[in-house]
């Protein structure tokens, strides 16, 4: 990091960081190890089925806490409150959901066919190439996307640890932005002679630009917006454009601390995946998901001791009785209800959490992650039953721990900075900037860097348990089953290598300038791996009826549902944009077209629902619907359905 | 398949054990997949009905207020209880910490430690 000009704290911060990269990078070391072990493949992608009780759980658990859990999730606390319980409580069976609900039966399943990935499991249970091919394509379309964004997520997160100074420019002009006025536009002029221009919105519509009282501080590197809100003034601090570097390829230059902090989490995440294949996986899971439990139990208790308690002389609605002096939760629960009576019931700000959409995040939740093949992976890789039984307990404790101690977090956060990080109301940063924020504001430097780590942490784990997933796809599910039966295993060693690296290179590259949206491409990448994969897994393992056709179908359903629901969404967003009332007006009949939604690359919320619900839906009904048409293979069901009373296996 | 039974490999249950045992698997992994979806039902049902119907504002002309199960305006389940509001402890924490001993209940007392079987198929040779 020479040429960096970093305060002490970000020293000290990037210190603590680079203290659990050099223990994830041993980690990785060791588990290459392992790969000389009996079959490459099953080794490299899969562990041999030999994960133990506390591997399991905290892989299952680090794999589906993501950068989004330690990201968005906080952003959305601080900015709903405490609806956000509501929002993420379906987590209370997750544990059960994803590893009960089918562990066992897909273990079992994977033995007997000797399945490696979950396509391999679809494509032995039904005896069918094209299904296991067309579940090989599904997870390389969604998760290339997912990857994009989470290597965005671990590129922002070091920047956000570095915190380089912004560039020193020029401050030009400052001007409302056409004739709405819902942004200020400030101008700079760069040393080397460009323009560039930032955008900060104005604290609601009613709110005006005070050009006059608009201040330019050089030496902070920051320009303070001033807006008039009824009788009192909002300020907004803005810092000077970010430095930039030129990249090869790439027109516009990138922003220098992001492209450092990506090319640091990519070369790590990539080369430790590469080189320790699954054993790399799981065993820096283990790690990472240490490092994320300890981050946030120490960042609540911070966090609780922060919030400044609150003298109530009258009897609140909170406090009811005599007057008291609230501390820590119930200060902060005070003082969110004190800035705003929605902070501390349903729906929330901006009604954000209406009935329909409370169902189907409980839904949301909890079935994809039962349909994520990330985790039906895992599923297949444990040593025996009492491993899964103990993993479960484990994952069912850490999960009330984690989401308990960030609701607790942040709702602390909002209580400390009542709005400063507001989007719109907000004079220092935006609501992702939260969970840096609170860790530098509750913790000494170098304890910042390990709970910065967290998220680092979480995002990693996601990362790498993608790229094997990915790799595999190509490697095993495409080329080894699909192309070329007869490859030898020098050869697929060979090519589980690159493929891993190369995928890593590839999405690297997608991030140095990604598109925008890319918290609702996680969305939709998730609900369409559980739209897709939910449904045909489940009836594949429990259903004799269950046939080839019927779940082509419901993964062919599954998938078209959610796809349709978000291009909707956005040829509604395109046809308002472009003003086109024709084809608006015969688009008009589709149910959902032309309500109110969140963002421009949100989907159609039919019925008020999240589109898992309508896939899941078309899925299952696919599934059943063409399996009571078609018959079933007897010879598989018998394969994989043993009686204990038929021939060839007699009853005692 | 074959239709007869087949020598079981050395050091390996004969296939009819290899069988009852898949067979056993299969039913108590069933069983045990129904009560975690039971348990799934009850936790939504839980969860979003009571809060829906404790923790949000209600018109007075909204169906939970025609019916008579929650009053209009403000939610009637604001008392804090653990600094956390009412609704919130239980709607949601109570109920997550029943769903934790219950997961925790299901592992010690109510799954069963099968046999997975043998690993089978290909592998690098697909």
């Amino acid at each position: 990091m020479m040429g960096l000009d970093l305060s002490s704290e970000s020293w000290q911060v990037l210190f603590a960081f680079g203290c659990y990269l050099v223990g994830v990078a041993a980690l990785g070391v060791i588990s290459h190890r392992y790969l000389s072990r009996g079959s490459f493949v099953k080794e490299y992608f899969l562990g041999n089925r030999g994960l133990g009780p506390w591997v399991l759980a905290l892989t299952v658990a680090a794999t589906a806490i993501s950068g989004g859990t330690f990201m968005g999730f906080p952003s959305l606390i601080y900015t709903n409150g405490w609806v956000m319980a509501l929002w993420i409580c379906s987590y209370m069976v997750v544990p059960l959901m994803s590893m009960a609900l089918m562990g066992k039966r897909i273990n079992q399943v994977a033995r007997v066919s000797g399945a490696v990935t979950v396509p391999d499991v679809l494509r032995d249970r039904f005896n069918s190439p094209l299904l296991g091919t067309l579940a090989g394509l599904f997870i390389l379309f969604f998760l290339v996307f997912n990857l994009v964004a989470q290597f965005k997520a671990g590129g922002l997160v070091l920047k956000e640890a570095m915190r380089i100074p912004p560039a020193e420019a020029q401050l030009v002009s400052v001007r409302p932005e056409g004739d709405a006025g819902k942004n200020v536009v400030l101008y700079f002029r760069l040393p080397d002679g460009r323009v560039e221009t930032q955008k900060v919105p104005t604290p609601g519509a009613k709110a005006v630009f005070l050009p006059e009282q608009t201040r330019d501080d050089a030496e902070a590197r920051e320009v303070v917006v001033r807006f008039r809100l009824g009788d009192t003034v909002a300020e907004k601090k803005v810092k000077y454009p970010p430095q930039r570097v030129g990249v090869p390829g790439f027109r516009a230059p990138v922003d220098k601390g992001y492209l450092i902090g990506l090319a640091v989490f990519a070369l790590t995440v990539v080369a430790y995946t590469t080189y320790g294949g699954f054993w790399a996986v799981t065993w820096t899971d283990v790690l990472e998901g240490l490092v994320m439990l300890a981050g946030v139990i120490v960042m609540a208790v911070l966090a609780v001791r922060a919030v400044p308690p609150v003298h109530k002389g009258e009897p609140g609605v909170l406090a009811p009785g005599e007057p008291v002096e609230l501390h820590g939760l119930a200060a902060a629960t005070e003082r969110l209800r004190e800035q705003d009576e929605r902070l501390v019931c349903g729906p929330g700000p901006d009604n954000f959490l209406p009935l329909g959409l409370a169902f189907s995040f409980f839904l949301m939740w909890s079935l994809m992650a039962a349909g994520q093949p990330s985790g039906m992976v895992r599923l297949m890789s444990f040593r025996d039953a009492p491993s899964l039984r103990r993993a479960l307990m484990l994952v069912a404790g850490y999960f009330v721990v984690t989401y308990v101690s960030l609701l607790v977090i942040f709702i602390c956060a909002r209580a400390i900075f009542p709005t400063q990080y507001l989007r719109e109301t907000g004079s220092e940063g935006e609501p992702d900037s939260i969970m840096p924020a609170m860790a530098r504001h509750v913790a000494h430097p170098l304890v910042a860097g390990l709970l910065l780590a967290a998220p680092y942490a979480a995002i990693m784990s996601t990362v790498a348990a993608f790229l094997l997933m990915i790799s595999s796809s190509l490697v095993r599910d495409l080329y080894q089953r699909t192309i070329n039966p007869d490859v030898s295993p020098r050869t697929i060693k060979a090519i589980s290598y690159v493929t891993t690296a190369l995928v890593g290179a590839v999405v690297m590259v997608g991030a140095i300038n990604p598109p925008g949206f890319l918290q609702y491409i996680i969305v939709f990448t998730g609900t369409g791996q559980g739209c897709s994969f939910l449904v045909p897994m489940l009836l594949g393992l429990y259903w004799r009826r269950a046939t080839r056709a019927g779940m082509l179908a419901s993964m062919l359903g599954g998938f078209a549902t959610v796809l349709l629901l978000y291009a909707l969404g956005w040829a509604e967003s395109a046809c308002r944009r472009s003003q086109l009332d024709g084809l608006s007006q015969a688009l008009s009949w589709v149910p959902g077209w032309g309500e109110p939604r969140p963002d421009a690359f949100a989907p159609l919320y039919v019925g008020g629902l999240d589109p898992l619900v309508w896939g899941l839906a078309a899925s299952l009904l696919l599934a059943v619907g063409v399996s009571l048409l078609t018959r079933p293979d007897p010879e598989l069901v018998r394969r994989y359905f043993p009686e204990k009373g038929e021939r060839g296996a007699p009853a005692p | 398949m074959p239709d007869h039974e087949e020598p079981a490999p050395p050091g390996q249950p004969p296939e009819a054990d290899r069988r009852r045992a898949a067979a056993r698997l299969f039913r108590h992994a069933r069983r045990e997949a129904a009560v975690v979806l039971l348990v799934w039902a009850a936790a939504l049902a839980w969860t979003v009905g009571y809060c829906y119907l404790r923790g949000y504002r209600h018109e007075p002309d909204s169906w939970p207020v025609r019916l008579g199960l929650a009053p209009a305006g403000e939610p009637p389940d604001l008392a804090a209880i653990l600094g956390l509001p009412g609704w919130v402890f239980w709607g949601i924490l109570l109920p997550w910490l029943v769903c934790t001993a219950f997961t925790f209940a299901f592992c010690l007392f109510g799954m069963t430690d099968d046999d997975l079987g043998t690993e089978q198929g290909n592998d690098d040779g697909a």
